[in-house]
Order: structure tokens, then sequence, then C-alpha cells
């Protein structure tokens, strides 16, 4: 579903992000920044790129130090994660029923909260959150799904209400730039394998997790990437 | 702190070309023979660019499943009269049926078997009977036959009534006349006319003219057709019935000339497009 622009486009973010990495290490003895705390927005419409969703929603997560290279946090995704119409036609050539359609509003809210554990495995001295790590971490997620399906022979309408309610286990790969001691880019991959899913409504078909990039084997698991923009506070510099 | 600069202004046009690439709204105003409403047709199913080859089930169901009206399918006949899903002229290359010639030098029941040559699964000819048993709502749904004649009997009049009795037997089966176009050249089509075919005639290589003065349904074109040609061709009554759309730019130069259906390798963005994509569709 993904235009290869935009892979392309993403590559190149990745390479600059790890070109900043590199750079930020070699002039490091410029300044120390030691924050415990960092407050991140995953506000970039990454997924919707590459799933084709309409997605408005907003990511925020918390991020706490408890030693130099390893933190814990919480990342929360809330909003709408669908919104699309599907409009069928039918009838194209039939001159006693007559050209007619079938049209599917559909709108899921939901979200997603995702506790971790992250270790910077490859992190500069000078300062705390800045380098590259690995992370465990858990996704718990619901999604509420309304459709109204509009019959245009009969001019009448029905509703559909469904839900679905996962728990997942998951790894992260991920690099954090800090810039100007306080501003932070946090750019990450995650891979989900899903423990368990309850869903209701519509033959209790499963909502897909519509944060992902990539969903696989039938929603047992799938992929997603962030781009997070984020702000350090807390501890202060030592020189 | 000059370098830091240079970083984020890198990172911010980054983002800048990130935001750059979210689709446009674009509003296209569609004037047709077809209720101004442009079939989607998949070519082959999901097109050349999709993972399972063209012609096989597991290209036409996701077309189908995605939300496109139905598809085109290059169709041929066995030495049986069965009519089945098949491009080349030969099943050697295509298949594991190494040395194969024609489809129409062999019963159904030898070929059968004759696998595609893919990486993944094991993936066979199918018979328009199998594809059609298979699909769910079939009459709602609407298939281009492009007929592929064997070459060297391509103007034998006996091998085109087997050609096209297999169409009709199949059609009347799955009560599927109306449902179907049958893309060939003029003869073939007013061959179909005598045996009393009423599946819908879409002539290739024949002028508008000649298309409109033998009664024919429709024209087959390209997307590099001059777009007079298309209004020409509906202010003489005749659907147009386009292909060639073998990227996105391809199926909005293919929208731009107003054409009644459209074959087209990238069913995924035109659908999107026109709000006629099922996201609720698991494609595999």
């Amino acid at each position: 579903m993904i235009s290869s622009t935009f892979k392309y486009i993403i590559l190149i973010l990745f390479f600059q992000f790890c070109v900043a990495m590199i750079t930020a290490q070699d002039t490091g003895e410029q300044q120390s920044n030691f924050r415990n705390n960092i407050i991140k927005l995953n506000a970039i419409p990454i997924a919707q790129a590459i799933n084709g969703h309409n997605q408005k929603w907003l990511g925020v997560e918390y991020e706490r130090f408890i030693k130099h290279n390893l933190s814990v946090g919480a990342l929360v995704d809330f909003g709408l994660f669908e919104d699309y119409t599907f409009i069928k036609y039918h009838d194209y050539f039939d001159e006693n029923e007559g050209f007619s359609y079938t049209r599917k509003d559909v709108v899921t809210r939901g979200y997603h909260f995702i506790p971790s554990v992250k270790f910077y495995f490859l992190s500069t001295k000078q300062k705390k959150g800045q380098g590259f790590y690995i992370s465990g971490c858990l996704d718990f997620n619901q999604y509420f799904k309304k459709s109204e399906i509009y019959f245009s022979q009969t001019n009448s309408f029905a509703y559909e209400n469904s839900s679905t309610t996962r728990l997942s286990a998951g790894a992260t790969l991920g690099g954090q730039f800090v810039a100007f001691t306080r501003l932070v880019i946090d750019l990450n991959i995650s891979i989900y394998g899903k423990l368990f899913s309850v869903s209701r409504g519509q033959n209790n078909s499963e909502i897909p997790p519509l944060n992902a990039t990539w969903v696989f084997n039938d929603n047992k698991g799938w992929s997603t990437v962030n781009l997070m923009i984020g702000y350090a506070f807390g501890g202060g510099k030592k020189k | 702190m000059k370098s830091n600069h240079k970083i984020l202004t890198l990172l911010l046009l980054g983002l800048g070309l990130l935001f750059s690439q979210c689709d446009k709204e674009e509003n296209y105003i569609i004037k047709n023979l077809n209720h101004n409403v442009i079939m989607i047709l998949g070519h082959g199913g999901m097109g050349d660019l999709y993972k399972y080859p063209n012609n096989t089930l597991e290209a036409i169901k996701p077309v189908i499943g995605i939300g496109a009206d139905g598809t085109e399918l290059d169709v041929q006949i066995t030495k049986d009269s069965v009519l089945i899903l098949f491009h080349d002229e030969t099943l050697d290359g295509r298949t594991r049926c190494d040395g194969y010639s024609s489809p129409y030098n062999y019963n159904w029941s030898e070929i059968k078997d004759c696998y595609y040559n893919t990486l993944v699964d094991d993936i066979p000819i199918y018979s328009v009977d199998e594809v059609f048993s298979s699909l769910p709502n079939l009459n709602d749904l609407y298939f281009s036959f492009d007929c592929k004649l064997n070459p060297e009997l391509a103007y034998n009049e006996v091998y085109r009534r087997q050609f096209l009795g297999a169409i009709k037997r199949i059609c009347e089966k799955y009560n599927m006349s109306g449902n179907v176009f049958v893309e060939s050249d003029l003869a073939f089509l007013l061959t179909a006319k005598d045996m009393g075919l009423t599946t819908k005639g879409i002539v290739v290589g024949s002028s508008v003219d000649q298309a409109s003065d033998n009664n024919i349904f429709g024209i087959g074109t390209t997307v590099d057709t001059p777009p007079e040609e298309i209004d020409y061709a509906h202010s003489k009554g005749l659907y147009v019935m386009m292909w060639g759309a073998k990227s996105d730019a391809g199926n909005k130069k293919a929208i731009g000339l107003n054409p009644d259906f459209l074959q087209t390798d990238k069913p995924i963005p035109i659908l999107m497009l026109f709000e006629r994509f099922d996201f609720d569709y698991d494609i595999p």
C-alpha cells in the first residue's frame, strides 16, 4: 500500500538520523546533559502514509531514566484510527432493478497503552538518552468501530458496532538524538506478537492493529514505525 | 551547536518531504455512458505487479475483495472445449509443463495440473468454471474475457464457434451473460451474435464507425487513445473499455479520458481515490 517514494523518504530520514547521531558523538565534548525525564509526542503520520488509512491520532510518551543507559516509559496513542467511505455499485446494466449502490461509512476510534523498558546499548556519555536502544514492551489496545450502511435501492440504513481488545508483547529497536540539551528526536521500529484478543460484533471479526505499518499472519503479528519529537527536563547539566 | 543546526535542518527538510507526500484531495468529474461512473476492473486479477500470477483464483479473489467491480481475464479453450484462464500461447515457460504447446492441443484433464512457475505455493491453471463456482455474489461481478485465439486457428470458423460455444455455455450456466464482456475482433463478435450470445462485445482493431454500424456494445482502447476518439465513441452510443493503466499516473490519465470501464494493474489507488476501496478486506 505504501508508495515507493515514501519508502525512500523513510530510508533517507533514517540515514539523516544516523548521520546526526554520529556527528553528535564526535562533537559531544561541547556540552553535557543528564536530564532524567523526556516527554515525547508521536505525531508524525507514518502509519497512515503506509497503511493508507485516514487517521487522526496522537501519541504521548513519558520516559524516565533509572540509570544512564536504562529507562522505563509508557506511550499512549489515542484518537481516530480509521475513517473511510466504501461505495459499491450494483446492477450497472439491470434495466429492471436499476443502477444502485451501497455506501458504508466507517469510523474507528481507540487507544494503545504501551509500557516499555529501554536499554541504550550504544550511547553517548555526554547526554543521557542519546544513542541506540532496544526495548521490551507490552501493547494493550482497544478499538471501537462504528459502521453506517446506506442502501440506495431501498433508501434505508443499517448500523453495525464492533470492538476489539488486544494484548501483545513486542520489541523495539530505536535511535534517539538530543539537540540543544532539551530537544529530543526518537525514531524506532517495533515488532509485536499478539498474546490474546477479544472481539465483539460484526461476526466477532478482529479489527487489525491500525497503528501498524505492516500486519502479517492474520493479525498475529505486526510492526510499527514511530518518529517522535520530545522535550527533556529535570536533572540538569553537568560540567 | 553549528552542527546541531545542520542536523535539525536536515531532519526538518525530511519531515517536510514526509508531509508533502500526503495525498491531496482530487475531484474528478466523470462523463460517460455508464451512469458517469467508471467500472473498475482488475487486469487478470490484481494486476501484473501482484505476487500471484494473473488469471488465477489467488489473484482474482483479492481484487474483488478490495472492491473492484470485477476483472479482465485471458481466456482460451482446450481441445475438449473447456474455457480456461491462461495468457500465453504455449504452456511452456509460464508453467512447469515444460515443452507443452498451446492449451488447445490438450484436454483439460491433461493440463489442469500444469502449475505456474512461482516461488510461492502451487498455483494451478484454472478453468472459468472453477473460478465462477468459487466466487461469492458472482452475479454482482463483471468479467471481461480477452479471447486469446490460437494463432494457427484464429480465422478457422469451426474453432471460433467452438470457442464462442464454450463462452456461451459457461455464461448460461452461471447466468452471467449480462455481466461478461467479450473482447475480440469484429468478425468474432459478429459470429457471437450469430450464435445468440448476449454477452457484451468489445471490439478491438476496428474503427468507431465500424463498431457502430455493426451494433457492437463497445470499443477497446488504451490510455494513449486521443480523447476525441473516446468522445466520438460515446456520441455514437458505444461504451469504452480502456486498458494499459499500469501505474497510479496511468490510472489518473485514464480517468481523464472518461472511459466506461477501466482495466488496471494498480486497482488499490484508484479504488481509494473513488472511495471504493474496502479496508475491511485483508489482502493475502
